[in-house]
């Protein structure tokens, strides 16, 4: 009996531990089904009868995103038909772009990519204050993260839509400006440092009044 | 003796406990203009760096590099804020902990690919951002030529440098994210030295030269 129980709980173990390869081997690359939302997300949508585009730092983060996740073929095919019905959607609104979408169009745009995520159990949560859009997993872990429309993530992007691409080409082509450079200058804590002056000024004025003190009582003894 | 000592911490307390309360929104103002946003710092990451045998140097230098391949499947592939390598420019005194991501959080703690672009191998564009006055402050001595060593959990990488542009941080021909070449761009606030942020960047970029390729497929 024991033996027996012994055998079982060596298959067991061994069985865990061949599922739990096989999902990190999986996870692995694209598969199929994640290469299809990808040829999805680089076709375009029609605002104002211009073809725009998602930018490409959003595909690639998609990209990023399903080498570490595997997505079946039925989450597939229902994320592309999210997708094409959010697409409809911002053609409809008669926008030329997002920045030309109104607040309402805006929560009904980001609700619809709610639904798209919602496939693959993502979160969507979007500060229309300082215009951050993040993507979090259900461990609370980003898988996107962009600054959509004018404010980018540097904090002082001019807002225009009239930037430069990389084929030298003014006017954006994509759906969403987004300026993927980050604020990379000095950073420190205010409130740190005037504590840190306010307890070197503490030190430096205590050593005076002991230097002066001391002189003085010396002064007092000498005489 | 001790007494003026005593007095003067008591003064120093009392004048706190006054003022900071009245100048303490005006601290927040400047603070949000002169700092990112603040986040948990007590917050850890994942860290997936184990160095790996470095075969982009061929010991006998009579030999061309080796290129070899790494299967997708092989190793962990990172996620966002994870620490899976480190990025060193001797000549220019640089040596970082590289995450995937450029959050605030990881270029706290070293410099970051955005993960809107690749990682190293992958035969795209891997942009990398670092503060201009902590690991990015070094690339005031960049020069063509140099060598830009980027070493993950998956394989050893070089770059060489090619050329250095300071453009506005809102200056996309600065980049390219839909490269279908693997070439690397490093960038930080500028000028180097200036305190506060600035509304320009540097831009340094590099071509590959060896280190493996990522096998997409396996």
């Amino acid at each position: 009996m024991k033996k027996a129980i012994k055998l079982f709980s060596v298959g067991l173990l061994s069985a865990a531990i061949a599922a739990s390869a096989s999902v990190s081997a999986f996870a692995a690359g694209l598969n199929d089904a994640e290469k299809k939302i990808l040829a999805e997300l680089k076709t375009t949508v029609t605002m104002q009868g211009v073809q725009k585009s998602l930018p490409v730092s959003y595909v690639n983060q998609a990209e990023n995103y399903f080498n570490t996740v595997d997505i079946t073929d039925a989450e597939a095919t229902e994320i592309i038909k999210r997708i094409e019905a959010t697409k409809a959607y911002l053609t409809s609104t008669g926008a030329p772009n997002y920045n030309g979408l109104t607040d309402a169009q805006i929560d009904t745009f980001v609700a619809k990519c709610q639904e798209i995520v919602d496939v693959i159990d993502l979160t969507i949560s979007y500060d229309k204050a300082t215009r951050v859009v993040s993507i979090v997993d259900k461990n609370g872990k980003t898988v996107f993260t962009a600054t959509v429309g004018k404010g980018s993530s540097s904090g002082n992007n001019n807002g225009s839509d009239n930037k430069t691409d990389n084929k030298g080409n003014n006017g954006s082509k994509d759906v969403i400006n987004d300026n993927p450079v980050k604020r990379t200058g000095f950073d420190f804590n205010i409130p740190g440092v005037v504590s840190i002056a306010g307890v070197g000024i503490l030190l430096v004025s205590a050593a005076g009044v002991y230097l002066v003190s001391t002189k003085k009582k010396a002064a007092v003894e000498r005489a | 003796m001790i007494l003026p000592i005593v007095f003067c911490i008591i003064t120093y307390l009392a004048a706190a406990a006054v003022i900071l309360p009245a100048v303490s929104s005006y601290l927040a103002v400047a603070d949000m203009f002169f700092s990112d946003k603040h986040q948990a710092l007590s917050k850890e990451h994942t860290n997936i760096f184990v160095p790996v045998e470095d075969t982009s140097v061929p010991s006998d230098s009579s030999q061309t590099p080796r290129q070899d391949t790494v299967n997708i499947s092989g190793f962990t592939f990172p996620s966002y804020e994870d620490q899976f390598g480190e990025l060193m420019i001797e000549d220019c005194g640089i040596k970082a902990d590289l995450f995937f991501g450029d959050s605030w959080y990881a270029l706290r703690n070293g410099v970051g690919i955005y993960n809107g672009s690749a990682i190293p191998g992958y035969g795209k564009t891997i942009m990398i951002a670092g503060h201009n006055n902590t690991y990015f402050n070094g690339l005031k001595y960049a020069e063509k030529g140099q060598i830009v060593r980027i070493r993950t959990n998956y394989g050893n990488y070089r770059y060489e440098i090619t050329g250095i542009k300071i453009t506005d941080n809102v200056d996309s021909s600065a980049y390219d994210l839909d490269a279908d070449s693997e070439n690397l761009i490093l960038y930080t606030c500028y000028p180097f030295d200036t305190l506060g942020l600035t509304d320009q960047r540097a831009f340094i970029y590099a071509k590959y030269l060896s280190g493996p390729v990522i096998d997409k497929n396996h």
